[in-house]
């Protein structure tokens, strides 16, 4: 226990102390501006985290570098635009029933009714309250399950079932994302298949490069993503908005009275349901390629079951508001779970946060980072410690400043940011494009780098057009390196035995559970 | 991030035919990596002996296991829709046609355009000031690290970008528009080439 505390200890001051040992602001201010960008971000329809958080890192990554030092400033600010989003969302939703993030849709359900009532600041503090709160209780979970799992993943699983692991998680994203499972694995093997070009494992060259030199070192890998996640998406909003003349005209509408605060009372007779809202959401969060609009659809569901007046959903009820908000907000840290633990990144969200570790510094997500290794002083060498858990400490001390943020300042702002519904998704739109476009070409070595974007774009328009769902490809893509490290660490260590994956338990059971939700897809495709 | 149009929804179900084309591209894709791509562009093989003669995987075997787990999927999408229970029509595939094409088409032109601007201003900026005489430089290389010709490139082509995409969406181009443009293209200016040491707009870091 005393090891604990010693780590969290260390964890909190290196958050607050620079590389040179003093006073260290600089994480817990680009916190504060993660968590400023995030709330207005959510409230700009069109926008999302994710897409805040896609053009975000290669800006920051200029500005930092890719040094150790840089991580904080980096993850902080990231993380504070991932928690911030999840709250101004639903400032829209409410006054305009038009939701700025695409999770706050079943808000407008309750909230814009509330706010037609004359009831908009209690509907607005109302999905405050339960977004934090719910946020809150999922970052609790994280910080407990995370170093759990991550114990009983490293001291049960060998390589073969770490293998295994994440051919199912692979399965289970490709089942549970989209309506078309087998299209959604095959993507997943795609992903996979490309982010091998340029790579090599047993020094014999880089490989699959058509021998273009400029694909020696692999493809860019945060332009990669960023084409296909974010200007993909960007490419089939425009094409839509491009067949779409009826929308034009129509302008917000105007904003409704805001009427009476919300009472402590009523904030503490929410509790119940925003517990249970927050239970659901960090359940459906913690498991990877189911997201938040699963989340707030299944608690709202499970609120109006347990409501003594279910009659009222839908109509204007502050029940309808506490679910989706708690829920949903639950996700973002809860979604945190298989990224910490396992470094297998759930949503979309999630794949920033591991893309920045990925390119700044040395740390690494996986069950490696939560070894308690007893601190040592060694006389004339250096503190002996595993300074990756140092660092994961680090993080949740960031998440922690961020909810403290989104409870003071988030509160402040909400009520401010109705005006922001009325910044047009056709101006944004292009305007996202322009600096995605010019954030690959900094970041990524020039032409390479915004060529790759255009291309893995191409890629994920096609794939979104055929609805193929994005998210197991990317995680493919970014996941092949360690698959292929495992599995061929599996295969040596068997000494050759072609069978190696099924030679564990463990790992038999997991790939068990692969081929049942294989067949699954399968009877699912031919009953569509 | 985006809600799907009630057209494509229905599309859905006309786009059948892309589930028997996706499987057969995928069977022809891994037929080509295993017989002309890998072999060619591979160093090593799926197995191979280590200095101490142990047998390790090659550089080739984790593509190769990628490759062999498409075709089992390949096929069974391709069974998916060739016989599929009565009454359903296989998995669900959206459908890309000559409008989504005409679109790309039109994107690329536009994107292709402004990359043209980006790489052309400077250089017609550079020379249109050596031949009235404010400068001599020798060429836009040397002139690549001076205000405001090494940012030339990038603004021009960037609000030629961002109006074009303006235009797309809104379906015509004002005033507001193009001062939008102006000013987004003005403030990426000034954070990546005011603001930030070592960054290079396009096109300077290819010059």
């Amino acid at each position: 226990m005393d090891l604990l505390f010693q780590y969290i200890g260390l964890g909190i001051s290196s958050v607050f102390q620079g590389p040179e040992g003093g006073l260290w602001l600089l994480p817990v201010g680009m916190v504060l501006i993660g968590v400023l960008i995030g709330i207005i971000i959510g409230a700009v329809p069109g926008m999302s985290g994710p897409f805040a958080m896609a053009i975000a890192l290669p800006i920051l990554v200029s500005i930092f570098g890719y040094g150790n030092e840089a991580l904080y400033p980096v993850l902080g600010c990231l993380l504070g635009i991932m928690k911030g989003a999840t709250v101004g969302g639903a400032v829209p939703a409410i006054l305009f029933r038009t939701p700025g993030t695409p999770d706050a849709f079943l808000t407008t359900l309750d909230g814009y009714p509330m706010a037609q009532k004359g009831l908009g600041r209690k509907a607005i503090q109302t999905a405050h309250f339960s977004s934090v709160l719910g946020d809150n209780f999922s970052d609790l979970v994280l910080f407990i399950a995370a170093p759990a799992i991550a114990l009983a993943v490293e001291r049960i699983l060998g390589l073969p079932e770490k293998s295994a692991l994440i051919i199912l998680s692979l399965c289970f994203m490709a089942a549970v994302v989209g309506q078309a499972p087998l299209k959604g694995l095959l993507g997943g093997l795609l992903g996979m298949f490309v982010s091998l070009i340029g790579s090599s494992m047993s020094g014999n060259g880089p490989r699959l490069t058509f021998g273009l030199p400029e694909l020696g070192n692999g493809l860019p890998l945060t332009s990669a993503v960023l084409g296909v996640l974010v200007i993909s998406e960007v490419l089939v909003s425009i094409e839509d908005m491009r067949n779409d003349r009826s929308s034009q005209a129509e302008g917000p509408a105007k904003r409704p009275e805001m009427g009476p605060r919300l009472t402590w009372g009523e904030r503490a007779r929410m509790l119940p349901a925003i517990l249970r809202g927050a239970s659901i959401g960090t359940v459906i969060g913690a498991l990877p390629g189911i997201g938040t609009t699963t989340a707030a659809t299944l608690s709202y569901d499970s609120a109006r079951r347990a409501s003594k007046h279910p009659e009222e959903f839908g109509k204007g009820t502050p029940e309808g508001v506490v679910a989706t908000e708690s829920a949903n907000s639950a996700v973002s840290g809860a979604n945190l779970i298989p990224v910490m633990s396992l470094g297998i990144p759930g949503n979309s969200a999630a794949v920033f946060i591991i893309l920045a570790v990925e390119t700044i510094g040395d740390f690494a997500f996986g069950p490696q980072v939560f070894q308690f290794t007893p601190i040592r002083e060694v006389e004339g060498f250096d503190t002996i410690m595993n300074a990756g858990l140092v660092t994961a400490f680090g993080m949740f001390t960031m998440m922690v400043i961020a909810n403290v943020w989104n409870w003071t300042l988030g509160g402040m702002l909400m009520g401010l940011l109705g005006h922001l519904v009325k910044i047009p998704k056709s101006i944004i739109l292009p305007v996202i494009l322009t600096v995605s476009l010019t954030a690959a070409y900094t970041q990524d070595g020039g032409y390479l780098g915004l060529l790759t974007a255009a291309i893995f774009s191409l890629i994920g328009y096609g794939l979104r057009r055929l609805d193929v769902s994005i998210l197991p490809f990317v995680i493919g893509f970014l996941l092949a390196p360690t698959l292929e490290g495992l599995v061929r660490g599996a295969f040596t260590a068997s000494g050759g035995d072609p069978f190696f994956l099924l030679k564990s338990p463990i790992a038999l059971g997991m790939l068990a559970v692969s081929a049942f939700l294989l067949i699954r897809m399968v009877r699912q495709a031919r009953r569509a | 991030m985006s809600s799907r149009p009630a057209e494509d929804q229905a599309d859905i179900r006309q786009g059948g035919s892309w589930n028997l084309w996706l499987g057969l591209g995928t069977l022809a894709f891994v037929a080509l990596c295993l017989t002309v791509w890998f072999p060619r562009d591979i160093g090593s093989g799926f197995l191979q002996k280590n200095l101490t003669g142990r047998t390790v995987p090659g550089d080739a075997f984790f593509p190769v296991l990628l490759v062999g787990l498409m075709v089992p999927l390949a096929v069974l999408l391709v069974l998916s829709q060739l016989r599929p229970r009565a009454g359903s029509s296989g998995e669900p595939v959206g459908h890309i046609g000559l409008s989504n094409l005409g679109f790309l088409g039109q994107i690329i032109l536009l994107t292709g355009a402004s990359l043209m601007a980006m790489n052309w201003a400077g250089t017609g900026l550079v020379a249109l000031t050596n031949a009235v005489g404010l400068t001599e430089f020798s060429g836009y290389r040397a002139a690549s690290a001076t205000f405001p010709f090494d940012v030339s490139g990038f603004f021009a082509g960037g609000v030629l970008l961002t109006c074009g995409f303006i235009r797309i969406t809104c379906h015509r181009l004002s005033l507001r528009h193009v001062l939008v443009a102006v000013a987004v293209v003005a403030v990426l200016v000034l954070l990546f080439d005011g603001l930030l040491n070592d960054i290079q707009l396009p096109p300077n870091a290819d010059l």
